[in-house]
């Protein structure tokens, strides 16, 4: 893949005024290239600044400051050259119910300056790409959720642009739809060569389609590289994670893990006070959500706190047999483990000391 | 340009018209409801002639006195409207061969008789207390004779030149078919009394030249009348509805078979619900914005002003299209029940294209107006519902604006008074639509440029 920046971000700043006067910075200063023929994707959690950043750079929204170019032409002084060259998919189905897909890409085809044969031919061949075309006389607001997302991909290919954004395509579509979706991506770079801006808060969605990431968080650009490269940024350590329950928990137990066993870097311990989920208030039995996976747990009725260790260990699987070991010497019955292997979740909690989803 | 700007305006067209529950309201119901009112109104073909139109006449001339040649113009007048007083003057007013002339000709039904019809004339002391009468919708019309008036059009030995004094007709607007007629019959008259006076005086003249050329005939002449047996009967000239009424009687007719309360309440409710259509696909705009597809023709490469334009053209192509079937709509209705296929808006087609878009013009505009004014699209559908049924309730959609009275000026703050008013003007073959032309069309272009400013600053597109 060559390495010529398809997209310059330079300065991206913007800053909303609330009702009561105070000034909100959804972005502040974002600095970015994205290089023709990959998927780059922007990973953060919700409200981590990435649909703004993105409507900046599609000419939605005008910036505070700085600017963003693609292909040479500046989204604020030359929106219409750099609009050409670019293809929406918002998070949102844009689509008029009442029509039928085929008169919704037409009309938006008509939009991009498409007309006549070449409007035919356009739709025709984005229609067999999201597989619509025999439903193409369908009114929209027949489609079941999958369908409607083909079709709002769809618009945004239609002018076959060299460059989609494609903000959060995914939210709220079942598992075979979301499928779908992320073959369409890896077609789009694969067969027809366009450059793909994909924004999302799942982890998973970024590590299997992109060539870099941009890590957001509170507007601002936290990491950005291969998912290689920001792997290494923690140290490419497995986590351990031991849940015990209210057990108390001696400094000397971390230390032991610390200095005999082999691998391990880091262990830490905390504790979460256990509040009841609403509306189990009385049940026998405590159930809370589990602040680290957002499950719900059942622990035992009266436990009023939950303890975890933390334990970072480059080879995570062989240092477990040891640290039970430790554990059992020290009298700390382990109530559960898990082991988890680098990733990009790991990379985001590493450098915000939060969960993507929190 | 064009393309992407008729692409904007076709699909929010094509999404009005083919929206079943949408065509009921904007077609459907405003022709039932016309109906409905109109048959309620009765007249509903035009068959019923108008009557008893209220007119107060005031006649502030004096009669001549015995002897005189003037000749009693202002009681001719009075008594074409008021026959008693006709009967009580019958000394001043000699009909002679003309009275048996007109009544052999039109038996009973005279013109005088179609008149006591036709009006019901209060004879007052006062001017202004008639057109105080008027003002307060007492009177379609007052006519005010003023002091003088037999005299200055009288031709007389001594004062051979004739200096009209005018006739004051003072109408009520908001009686504009009534106050015309009487405008009409006294025009008539006073051109009648003039024809009269014309006679008079050509006949005289052509007897003193022919003295002159002639001293034999001249003599001859003075001799006839001093014995008495050269009597000339000028009288026909002077007759009311001898000859210029029955032909203002005949134009009256024609009026009158125009009349329709089809036509007030169909355009009225026409133009009012022609205010929800636009309101709603103005409101579009802010719609488009919550489910995205605004946004998506942003991100394209369209330049907002143009996006804005297409909503605009499409506001008014929808509104004028909702018109246009409306009155289509009302011809039908009305020709059904009439039994006969005619256009109930008369037939200056030109005149009702123009006023179609004019009023398309000032609905759009409202339209626009409210919707830019509501920063939601529930806002801006209840802002526009309410100023819809303020100009609706105003403009005459339910009831004649008349009875409003002192307050009729009101219903000038209506763009739906000034469309209806004008259709009614058209359809009753009057053709002065031009004040309605122009205010429509300038409400119509001032909203829209309101509305374009509002939208553009708040950043709406």
């Amino acid at each position: 893949m060559s390495k010529q920046a398809l997209v310059e971000v330079r300065g991206l700043k913007k800053t909303f005024k609330r009702k009561d006067g105070t000034v909100v910075e959804a972005v502040k200063g974002i600095d970015l290239d994205i290089y023709r023929g990959e998927v780059f994707s922007l990973l953060g959690p919700n409200g981590a600044g990435k649909s703004t950043t993105i409507s900046m750079m599609s000419g939605l929204l005008t910036p505070t400051e700085g600017d963003a170019c693609i292909g040479g032409f500046s989204i604020t002084n030359q929106p219409l050259e750099a609009k050409k060259l670019l293809g929406v998919v918002p998070q949102e189905i844009a689509l008029y119910p009442t029509l039928t897909a085929r008169q919704n890409l037409e009309f938006f085809g008509r939009l991009y300056g498409l007309h006549g044969r070449e409007l035919a031919a356009s739709v025709d061949e984005t229609l067999e790409f999201i597989d619509l075309r025999d439903r193409q006389k369908d009114r929209v607001d027949t489609f079941s959720g999958g369908m409607k997302r083909r079709v709002n991909i769809g618009v945004g290919l239609l002018h076959k642009p060299q460059l989609v954004y494609m903000d959060e395509p995914t939210v709220g579509v079942d598992p075979q739809s979301r499928r779908r979706i992320l073959d369409t991506v890896i077609r789009l770079q694969q067969d027809r060569k366009m450059t793909v801006l994909y924004t999302t808060h799942l982890m998973e969605e970024s590590q299997e389609l992109s060539n870099r990431v941009g890590i957001i968080d509170h507007g601002q650009i936290i990491a950005l590289g291969t998912v290689g490269e920001l792997i290494q940024k923690v140290g490419e350590e497995d986590r351990l994670v031991f849940n015990v329950g209210e057990q108390p928990i001696s400094e000397a137990l971390l230390a032991r893990f610390q200095t005999e066993v082999p691998g391990v870097t880091k262990a830490t311990y905390e504790t979460v006070e256990l509040k009841p989920v609403a509306g189990m208030e009385e049940s026998a039995e405590l159930v809370v959500e589990k602040r680290s996976t957002g499950q719900m747990v059942v622990v035992r009725s009266g436990q009023v706190k939950d303890g975890t260790i933390v334990v970072y260990a480059k080879r995570g699987r062989k240092a477990l047999p040891d640290l039970l070991r430790i554990a059992n010497e020290m009298g700390v019955d382990v109530l559960s483990v898990e082991v988890r292997e680098p990733d990009l979740e790991a990379v985001f909690l590493h450098l915000t000391g939060r969960a993507l989803r929190d | 340009m064009l393309r992407k700007i008729w692409a904007i305006a076709s699909i929010n067209i094509y999404t009005t018209f083919t929206d079943r529950n949408l065509l009921i309201i904007m077609i459907v119901t405003p022709l039932i409801l016309a109906t409905i009112i109109s048959l309620a109104f009765g007249n509903m073909g035009g068959s019923s002639p108008i009557t008893n139109i209220p007119v107060a006449i005031v006649n502030l001339d004096t009669p001549p006195v015995e002897g005189s040649q003037v000749v009693d113009s202002s009681g001719s007048l009075v008594s074409a409207f008021i026959p008693a007083i006709n009967e009580a003057n019958t000394d001043t007013v000699a009909l002679g061969a003309c009275d048996a002339v007109q009544r052999a000709d039109s038996d009973e039904t005279t013109a005088n008789t179609y008149l006591t019809d036709l009006t019901e004339a209060t004879l007052l002391d006062d001017p202004a207390a008639a057109k105080a009468g008027v003002d307060q919708g007492d009177y379609a019309a007052a006519v005010i004779i003023p002091a003088g008036f037999s005299e200055s059009i009288s031709y007389t030995q001594d004062d051979p030149a004739i200096t009209p004094l005018a006739i004051e007709v003072y109408g009520d607007s908001a009686q504009p078919i009534s106050a015309g007629i009487i405008r009409s019959i006294v025009e008539g008259f006073t051109n009648q009394l003039l024809t009269g006076q014309i006679t008079i005086a050509s006949t005289i003249g052509t007897m003193i030249d022919r003295a002159r050329q002639n001293p034999a005939f001249g003599l001859g002449f003075a001799a006839a009348a001093g014995n008495g047996s050269f009597q000339p009967d000028f009288a026909c000239a002077f007759t009311p509805g001898f000859n210029t009424i029955q032909i203002e009687q005949q134009s009256v007719t024609g009026k009158q078979a125009d009349f329709n309360p089809l036509v007030v309440f169909g355009s009225a409710q026409a133009v009012f619900f022609a205010l929800f259509t636009a309101n709603g696909v103005a409101a579009s705009i802010i719609e488009e914005r919550r489910q995205w597809t605004l946004q998506r023709m942003v991100v394209s490469p369209t330049p907002r002003v143009l996006i804005l334009t297409g909503k605009l053209i499409a506001t008014f192509l929808v509104v004028m299209l909702q018109l246009a079937f409306l009155f289509i709509g009302f011809t039908v209705i009305g020709s059904l029940l009439e039994g006969e296929v005619k256009s109930v808006w008369g037939n200056d087609w030109l005149a009702i294209i123009g006023l179609i878009l004019a009023t398309s013009a000032a609905t759009a505009g409202v339209g626009m107006f409210t919707a830019a004014i509501g920063k939601t699209a529930e806002q801006a559908n209840w802002i526009g519902s309410i100023v819809s049924m303020l100009m609706g309730i105003l403009g005459g959609a339910f009831f004649a604006v008349g009875v409003l009275g002192n307050f009729e000026w009101v219903t000038r703050l209506s763009v739906v008074r000034w469309g209806s008013e004008g259709f009614t003007k058209l359809a009753s073959g009057q053709g002065d639509i031009g004040l309605n032309l122009v205010f429509l069309a300038l409400i119509g272009m001032a909203l829209f440029a309101v509305s374009l400013t509002v939208f553009a600053r708040r950043q709406d597109i």
